[in-house]
């Protein structure tokens, strides 16, 4: 039976407890009245019984004529009907040997049934139980033999009515005093039943107004006894379970706030690890991908689902990558490998990835590994870079030992003296004074290309004459480029105010220029150096009708390094630096550096700086 | 031997060069980078050819590829020489035939010996 339905019979109890009662002792007093009853009857059966026998056999042993009447003497048979009193007596009857009414008494309204005499004589004194169907009536009859001088003359019968089972009227207030007690005792056992459950059906309400309210409380209830004892203990009970809840709720609210906090720390770590600029990617003690950041997907150009769900493999085929991660992967705390690899991933073989492991040791337990971060690196540009530098290098080398070879060449061929004509001893001078103006030059612009680019470099300005400046270039440069047999023009006005400017840096600017005007010119062509001053602007021009550059090469000129694939430009020697220079150094100055060409027509470039005293100011 | 090419960008180098050989009683003929020299191959062989690597329109190496295949039997050495001191500029000469090395800066007087001695049948190799 379920908990319900035995709370459904417990309720059904309590409500009905007083019919209960009262069925109870009414089934109490039936059980009594009749057990009192029964044995009534079965006192009065033996009774009858008892007295049967015995007047039976007392009336065997009367003289067979005091039985018999006879001329106006009744017989003893009428005497016992009219004295025996008893109010179950039914009949007496003489009967001879066959059975045939010798004489009889009975009470009115019975009519004595005949019977057959026993034949054994052991059955001579017997009881016997007879209905009398037409009378619907219940005989017990009792027979003794009637023995004369040692003969069987006839039986004596008696006969009783069988009492009934029951009461009459007379027993009445006997059994109603017996009774009653019962039932007092029941109405009393009522009161003091309901008196005990008063309290505890009390309880049980405000028990189950505190289920229906959800609230866990003590309950609050005067009683005595054992039920006080119970309403202690079960409050008791409560007691320690609302102690034992806070508690649990405490120690729920500490994991909600350890939980919390550790999802911070998580995410704070996570976000640490999205900022970097690398590509991060994590593998667990297991071997397993536990997280990358966005850069990984990016720079592997894989999406982040591939790479955490899956073996390395299926993102890569690339053997030494392979490698490289399961070794890691696999031992996270054997050695790890020092150096970084790099590949080139399948997807974008431009790029150039370096691998780099670094084991995540416990910050606490050094001997214990977290697992292992990997970090990818787009090295293309670094890589690149080293090639430029390589290849600068080597391109800077060679750019000084040529001059460092004519050096070397005419040097020793003045050292003999004999054979050397006055002529080639000029010649030499000259070239020897070129040279190393070359790789001055050359040295200068490095020195100050690095400068720049390291940031340490500051103008030194100071008032300067712009002319004087000018032609005084102008000048170094045509000597330069009489070999070319080029025609020289400058065209500066004679009056123009200073310019605040860095003199040795600017003149690297305008020299460079002019150095190129020289060299990208074809033999008899024209080399300009102008200069004019509109409003507050310094226009300086540097005009060639050389090569001329192509429009998309005039694009990259002033990049580093920068050197046009053309064929006359690759006749001639450059390292590429010469442009890139003069546009930083205008730059420093506040002004532009603005090209205009056309191929095989010439080219001019333009220096544009203000002279203003705002750029005094700017200096300061 | 008298007749040596020289191929060679540089005026000045020329301009030295082929004085200080002239004056030792060579022959010389220039050429300014590699397309010029293998024209100047066309019209007839010298006994020596020497030649710059980083020169325009055709470098010295590539110049040195083409001799291999356009003059498989040749008998004129040809010396390199060069301001290139990597590595495998060397080992490529070193690869060819009758190929010398030379790193500039080079003293004249010890080309000039070096080319007396090739003369005088010792070889090339100084």
């Amino acid at each position: 039976m379920s908990k319900k339905n035995l709370n459904n019979v417990s309720t059904w109890v309590n409500q009905r407890i007083g019919f209960i009662v009262i069925f109870s002792s009414l089934l109490a007093v039936s059980a009594i009245l009749y057990l009192l009853l029964n044995n009534m009857h079965a006192t009065r059966i033996a009774q009858i019984r008892t007295q049967g026998i015995e007047l039976a056999r007392l009336i065997s042993e009367i003289p067979y004529y005091q039985l018999v009447p006879n001329d106006g003497h009744r017989g003893t048979l009428e005497l016992i009907k009219y004295n025996e009193g008893d109010p179950n007596f039914a009949y007496g009857a003489i009967v001879d040997k066959n059975g045939s009414l010798i004489t009889s008494a009975a009470i009115s309204g019975i009519i004595i049934p005949k019977l057959k005499p026993p034949a054994d004589p052991s059955n001579w004194l017997a009881e016997k139980k007879l209905i009398l169907e037409s009378q619907n009536k219940h005989i017990i009859e009792f027979h003794a033999p009637l023995i004369e001088k040692g003969k069987l003359i006839g039986y004596a019968r008696l006969g009783f009515h069988e009492p009934k089972f029951g009461f009459t009227l007379g027993q009445i207030p006997f059994l109603a005093s017996i009774s009653l007690p019962i039932f007092l005792i029941a109405a009393l056992f009522l009161y003091l039943i309901k008196r005990e459950i008063q309290p505890l059906k009390v309880a049980g309400i405000q028990i189950n107004d505190l289920v229906n309210q959800g609230s866990f409380k003590q309950v609050d209830i005067r009683a005595s006894g054992e039920l006080s004892d119970f309403i202690q203990k079960f409050n008791e009970f409560v007691r320690l379970a609302q102690s034992r809840i806070s508690e649990l709720e405490s120690n729920k609210n500490d994991l909600v706030a350890s939980s919390k906090l550790l999802t911070y720390k998580q995410s704070k770590i996570e976000s640490v690890l999205q900022a970097l600029p690398e590509a991060v990617l994590v593998f667990d003690e297991s071997g397993n991908v536990s997280f990358i950041n966005s850069k990984v997907t990016s720079l592997l150009n894989i999406p982040a689902d591939e790479i955490l769900n899956n073996e390395i493999s299926s993102w890569s085929s690339n053997p030494n990558v392979m490698k490289y991660i399961n070794k890691i992967k696999n031992n996270p705390t054997s050695n790890y490998p020092a150096e970084r690899i790099e590949f080139k991933p399948e997807n974008s073989p431009d790029k150039s990835i370096a691998i780099k492991a670094f084991p995540l040791f416990s910050p606490k337990e050094t001997k214990y590994v977290y697992g292992t971060l990997v970090l990818f690196q787009d090295v293309t540009e670094e890589n690149l870079a080293k090639q430029a530098r390589g290849e600068f290098v080597a391109h800077v080398a060679h750019e000084l030992k040529t001059p460092l070879n004519v050096l070397a060449m005419y040097s020793e061929t003045l050292q003999r003296e004999e054979g050397q004509s006055a002529e080639f001893r000029a010649e030499a001078v000259n070239v020897i004074h070129d040279e190393v103006e070359r790789i001055s030059m050359l040295i200068n612009n490095l020195l100050s290309i690095t400068k720049i680019e390291l940031g340490s470099l500051s103008l030194e300005r100071q008032h300067v004459k712009l002319r004087d400046l000018l032609v005084d270039i102008f000048e170094t440069n045509k000597r330069n480029g009489r070999a070319k047999e080029l025609q020289f023009q400058i065209d500066v006005p004679k009056e123009m105010s200073p310019l605040y400017i860095d003199k040795d840096m600017l003149r690297i600017a305008i020299n460079n220029l002019l150095t190129n005007a020289i060299k990208y010119s074809n033999k008899n062509g024209v080399v300009t150096l102008s200069a004019e001053q509109i409003d507050n602007s310094v226009y300086i021009k540097i005009r060639d009708t050389g090569i001329g550059i192509s429009v998309e090469d005039q694009h990259y000129i002033f990049d580093k390094f920068y050197r046009s694939n053309d064929k006359e430009t690759r006749e001639r020697t450059g390292h590429g630096l010469g442009l890139s220079l003069a546009n930083d150094i205008v730059k420093l100055h506040h002004g532009s550096l603005k090209v205009q060409s056309e191929k095989d027509k010439g080219s001019e470039f333009t220096i544009i700086l203000e002279n203003n005293s705002s750029m005094l100011e700017r200096a300061v | 031997m008298q007749n040596i090419l020289i191929v060679e960008d540089e005026p000045h180098i020329i301009r030295v060069m082929k004085l200080s050989l002239e004056e030792n009683g060579y022959s010389i003929n220039v050429a300014h980078n590699g397309e010029q020299a293998l024209e100047k191959l066309n019209d007839g062989l010298p006994d020596l050819l020497i030649t710059d690597i980083n020169m325009p329109r055709m470098s010295g190496d590539l110049l040195c590829k083409k001799i291999e295949v356009d003059y498989p039997d040749r008998q004129f050495p040809i010396l390199v020489l060069t301001s290139k001191t990597e590595i495998e500029h060397r080992e490529w000469t070193a690869n060819m035939n009758n190929t010398y090395f030379l790193e500039k800066p080079v003293s004249i007087k010890k080309l000039i010996r070096m080319l007396d001695s090739y003369k005088n049948g010792s070889g090339l190799a100084a």
